[in-house]
């Protein structure tokens, strides 16, 4: 599969692709992209429509908006990305763990996850940032604890249908123990089931994250983050709509490539699970 | 199928057994000491021992737990430090608009939904599937914040169609007001389950289009309402009903958000309120609660599956 061939057929997700990595370099290089200080207070501009020094407006105390919605990326990408990340670490290590030894300890495992998944995920993570007290690692601690069950659900399905291939049997046979077997066999196999689990779930949990800094479960302001700029703003729907509007769609925007990426790799990765 | 009926219910004890194995070990995986964090710095020694002995923290913890399951059994899920009262009562007070707002979002999710998925499926390959897949795209993409507040500022705010604030009204006294108060909120939460509803049924008939018996069915002169109606949605509502639990997990997990920003007191908010105030008793009431009422949909969907499936019962 070549790259002409992507591009004949592929055109949105390809899109969708290059856009999600603009906003990852946009919120890797803020610093240098924000036109002001997200924190800097402009009182005698507050509450400004946009216009062309304040490209999104301004709140209330006169903070330039599109500079908060530039840094508030970097907040809400750097938990989401490291929940994305290490749920899925931990979640296939479950998975292949189930998977490969079969019999009790996947029974164990499988129902220790029902039992997690039995609650919605939002509830689950303001419960457990309610334990930990509302701050950048707590959240990122919770989402991580919410998605491990989720993300080694979807790789474990894969791994017992892989397990059950004569590859590994021909393997077994030849004398591989279970971290060859893992290592060299299922994971390389099952790599592309978690890199599309890892767009959908990345896409959940920016949702996640956002919806819980809005609830003001997240980092506490002034840091801003997407979820926070949102919440202060509501407060001023009926004066300045502005508000609310650009960062409804930064994130809108972010999560809808996210999901387009995850079609995409899907289509391409997997054809046979794909409709 | 009775078998596999009891086999399933006999499964589900033993997780809510976990469960409130879990919500019990709450209180006692709060780092450092859940009592001083919930009455603050200025407490006294005597109320906080106080409070330690009205908990029955100076009990040994298998005391604790047996005394614990005793109360649950009898009703008795103890008492919000901040509301002064039984969490039974807030609950039973409580939990009716967190219902009805379930109802009504269940109802918007599979009769807008479903539709939409035949829809794209039978006009497969064709612009009308393409362009409900995209609705379905961005609805799965939109947070229920940012929807609940643009909903409300058009058409509560602005167009003065809706209540701001949801007021509820028991739906036996005043049923248009009930809905009144719950559409915008319930609106919220379901776009995400009827987009994720809209795929799977989608989905689900594609898989069956193109067997064998629905060529059958058409070669033998059926009228085409009967072939998708009968011979194509009876096989896919299997995947669809399977699909059920998860929706109704979002919408639960929505009414947080929704029940936050249109000011409607149910369990979403409840749940909201106890976080912010680390209100223990009630968060960790909460967790049995929701967990039950979520293993127990789940349950019915199972169920109803193996119904819909006869196959089942020889598994």
């Amino acid at each position: 599969m070549n790259l002409k061939y992507l591009f004949k057929y592929y055109k949105l997700g390809l899109f969708a692709s290059v856009l999600v990595v603009i906003y990852i370099f946009i919120a890797l290089f803020a610093p240098y992209i924000a036109p002001y200080d997200p924190l800097e207070m402009h009182f005698i501009d507050n509450l400004k429509k946009p216009n062309s020094s304040y490209w999104f407006g301004t709140d209330r105390y006169g903070r330039d908006v599109l500079s908060r919605i530039i840094y508030g990326s970097r907040l809400s990408l750097e938990v989401s990305g490291i929940a994305v990340f290490v749920s899925m670490f931990i979640g296939t290590i479950f998975a292949i763990c189930a998977g490969y030894f079969r019999g009790r300890t996947e029974i164990i495992i499988m129902r220790v996850i029902d039992v997690l998944m039995s609650f919605p995920g939002i509830f689950l993570a303001l419960m457990l940032v309610g334990i930990l007290g509302p701050s950048k690692w707590t959240v990122t601690i919770a989402l991580t604890l919410v998605y491990i069950p989720r993300n080694a659900r979807v790789v474990h399905s894969k791994v017992i249908e892989e397990r059950e291939k004569l590859y590994i049997r021909a393997a077994e046979s030849m004398g591989a123990g279970f971290f060859r077997i893992a290592w060299r066999h299922l994971l390389p196999n099952v790599l592309p089931v978690m890199l599309i689990q890892s767009t959908f779930i990345f896409a959940t949990i920016i949702l996640a994250e956002t919806s819980l800094s809005f609830l003001g479960a997240g980092a506490p302001p002034p840091e801003p983050s997407w979820g926070n700029v949102m919440s202060e703003a509501s407060h001023f729907m009926n004066q300045a709509p502005w508000l609310l509007i650009f960062p409804g769609l930064t994130i809108f925007g972010f999560v809808m490539c996210l999901n387009i990426v995850g079609d995409f790799l899907r289509e391409v990765l997997d054809p046979k699970t794909n409709r | 199928m009775l078998s596999y009926i009891t086999r399933r219910i006999i499964i589900q004890i033993g997780l809510i057994c976990l469960i409130a194995g879990i919500s019990f070990l709450f209180m006692h995986i709060i780092p450092g000491n859940p009592v001083t964090i919930m009455l603050g710095e200025s407490a006294t020694p005597e109320s906080i021992e106080e409070v330690i002995h009205e908990l029955k923290f100076d009990l040994p913890i298998h005391v604790q737990f047996v005394l614990w399951v005793k109360d649950i059994l009898h009703g008795n899920f103890g008492k919000s430090y901040f509301m002064r009262e039984d969490v039974n009562k807030i609950l039973a007070q409580r939990f009716p608009r967190t219902f009805w707002l379930a109802i009504w979002a269940l109802l918007i999710t599979v009769s807008i939904g479903i539709p939409m998925g035949i829809l794209a499926a039978i006009n497969h390959n064709t612009i009308l599937d393409k362009v409900i897949i995209i609705i379905c795209t961005s609805f799965l993409s939109i947070p229920i914040f940012v929807l609940a507040l643009s909903l409300m500022f058009i058409f509560a705010v602005r167009l003065g169609w809706f209540p701001v604030a949801g007021g509820y009204v028991s739906p036996f006294k005043d049923l248009i007001g009930n809905i009144k108060g719950l559409f915008l909120p319930a609106l919220s939460i379901s776009s995400m389950s009827l987009a994720y509803l809209a795929r799977i049924t989608r989905s689900a008939m594609l898989e069956i289009m193109n067997k064998d018996f629905i060529t059958t069915a058409r070669a033998k002169g059926l009228k085409e309402k009967i072939v998708i109606l009968k011979h194509m949605l009876k096989p896919a509502s299997i995947t669809i009903i399977s699909s059920l639990g998860i929706t109704f997990g979002g919408l639960l997990g929505g009414t947080i958000i929704s029940e936050t920003i249109f000011v409607v007191p149910g369990i979403g908010r409840l749940m909201y309120e106890a976080v912010l105030a680390r209100d223990y008793p009630v968060i960790q009431s909460l967790i049995l609660f929701v967990g039950i009422i979520y293993s127990l949909v789940n349950l019915v969907t199972d169920i109803l599956y193996a119904v819909v499936d006869p196959r089942i019962s020889y598994i």
